[in-house]
């Protein structure tokens, strides 16, 4: 799932929380979904690794993808 | 008399002559005429108020131009008169045009422009939308240099976690175009980034003419992957700015248009999950309240209840009081037993005289005996 539709989904909770017509059970049962969604959205962000790659074309024809040294100018 | 010539032996004559004379000429005109038969070589006109030339332009000098000639278009052309013996006739083999008044690469950019426009290359209904966090992000640009730098820079700066993946390609000169266009095949057939940025630095008409070829065109249009385009200066355009999805200004635009603020999302989101136990926060107050309601309210159901059923109960107490066998006693009756008080006695029928009875009053009782029987009549009258 995206993490755009992610946060997108955390705010539609917020919403229905702070409607007048939701049920105890179901606004606490909303509460965890958020809670949840905003735990994944975190992780998503804090598993992204940094990495700076080049392709490099192999003899074959083939894509070799190696990390990126800068080279000069 | 001169020497009768046959029309080879003129012909010749003049070819030598006139093949010599003219080997060099730049000629301007309107094309008017225009032919493209499917050898590839092009046939026209040029002409001016009163004459005409006939031009030939063939495939191998033909595939060099910009821009496409058509009628009406005034030129320069340059190359050599040559005699077409058969015909008799004399015409200019073209080796280069030049469109008059605006460069040749100018043309060339609003005629591609306005085909790929009626096209629908440049449709915005069409274009992708770019994704809000993407896991890698493809760039098409020459490895070394600022525009990678700038783009490396910026995306370390709003998100120290990017995954950049760069297809090193030349982005200027022969073959920069076909290069450029694989390279954005080569991502998509990889599918390993989910957008692209197209970059160069700026640079004149001619450093920047690789992206205004229709191969490059055609791949952004082919890719399934968005594509950003970012090249020169702000004021230039491009055609690839105008095919892709989404045009940046520069390239360190084109890095802070596709990668997002890791700061603004952490912010973003530490704002939603307060704004979330806020929420929790406000629910359950307004659940107490809700509760309290009730109470209140079953309490007050309760009240009336009692309070209904109390006079409900005073009515029977009045009835029953009225009842009372013992009110009636206080009235003055009084109440015949068998001596042992178990059944009062309703009838003289079945008393026998010597026997005992308890008489009860409201007050106490007392026993008696019974002296005599006396069968009344007016007792069958309550019958």
């Amino acid at each position: 799932m995206g993490f755009e539709e992610d946060l997108k989904k955390l705010e539609k909770i917020i919403d229905d929380l702070h409607s007048e017509k939701i049920s105890l059970e179901k606004s606490i049962e909303k509460f965890e979904d958020g809670v949840k969604l905003a735990d994944h959205c975190l992780k998503t962000l804090d598993g992204m690794k940094k990495k700076i790659e080049v392709i490099a074309k192999a003899k074959d024809g083939k894509l070799k993808i190696k990390p990126f040294m800068e080279e000069a100018d | 008399m001169p020497k009768i010539l046959t029309i080879s032996e003129l012909t010749r004559d003049l070819k030598e002559v006139l093949e010599n004379i003219f080997q060099e000429v730049c000629v301007e005109g309107e094309i008017s005429n225009l032919r493209l038969p499917g050898s590839g070589h092009m046939y026209f006109s040029l002409k001016d108020t009163q004459c005409a030339l006939r031009c030939v332009l063939f495939k191998n000098a033909g595939v060099r131009l910009k821009f496409a000639p058509a009628d009406g278009l005034s030129v320069v052309a340059s190359g050599r008169i040559g005699v077409y013996g058969r015909d008799g006739t004399y015409q200019l083999y073209v080796n280069a045009l030049e469109p008059k008044g605006t460069g040749a690469l100018q043309l060339a950019f609003e005629q591609l422009k306005n085909r790929l426009a009626q096209e629908g290359l440049f449709d915005e209904g069409r274009k992708k939308a770019l994704p809000f966090l993407p896991e890698a992000i493809g760039v098409v640009t020459s490895p070394t240099g600022a525009v990678i730098r700038d783009i490396l820079q910026i995306l370390e700066r709003r998100f120290p976690q990017a995954h950049v993946v760069i297809n090193p390609v030349r982005v200027q000169g022969e073959g920069a175009a076909v290069e450029i266009a694989r390279a954005v095949g080569e991502f998509n057939a990889w599918g390993g980034v989910d957008v692209i940025i197209l970059a160069r630095g700026g640079g004149s008409l001619e450093d920047l003419w690789s992206f205004n070829e229709e191969v490059v065109a055609r791949a952004i249009y082919a890719s399934h992957i968005p594509v950003v385009s970012a090249v020169g200066h702000e004021t230039d355009y491009t055609i690839a700015d105008f095919v892709a999805d989404k045009r940046a200004p520069t390239p360190s635009a084109a890095a802070e248009m596709v990668m997002p603020s890791r700061a603004e999302l952490d912010e973003r989101i530490g704002h939603l999950v307060r704004h979330l136990w806020r929420s929790l926060a406000d629910v359950v107050p307004q659940h107490s309240q809700h509760i309290d309601d009730l109470s209140d309210r079953m309490r007050r159901a309760l009240v009336n209840i009692f309070e209904e059923k109390r006079i409900q109960l005073d009515g029977f107490c009045r009835e029953l009081e009225a009842l009372n066998p013992l009110a009636i006693l206080r009235r003055g009756y009084s109440v015949t037993m068998r001596q042992d008080g178990a059944k009062a006695l309703r009838s003289v029928r079945g008393m026998s005289a010597g026997e005992r009875i308890r008489t009860r009053f409201a007050d106490g009782s007392c026993v008696s005996r019974v002296e005599e029987i006396v069968d009344e009549p007016a007792g069958r009258r309550k019958r």
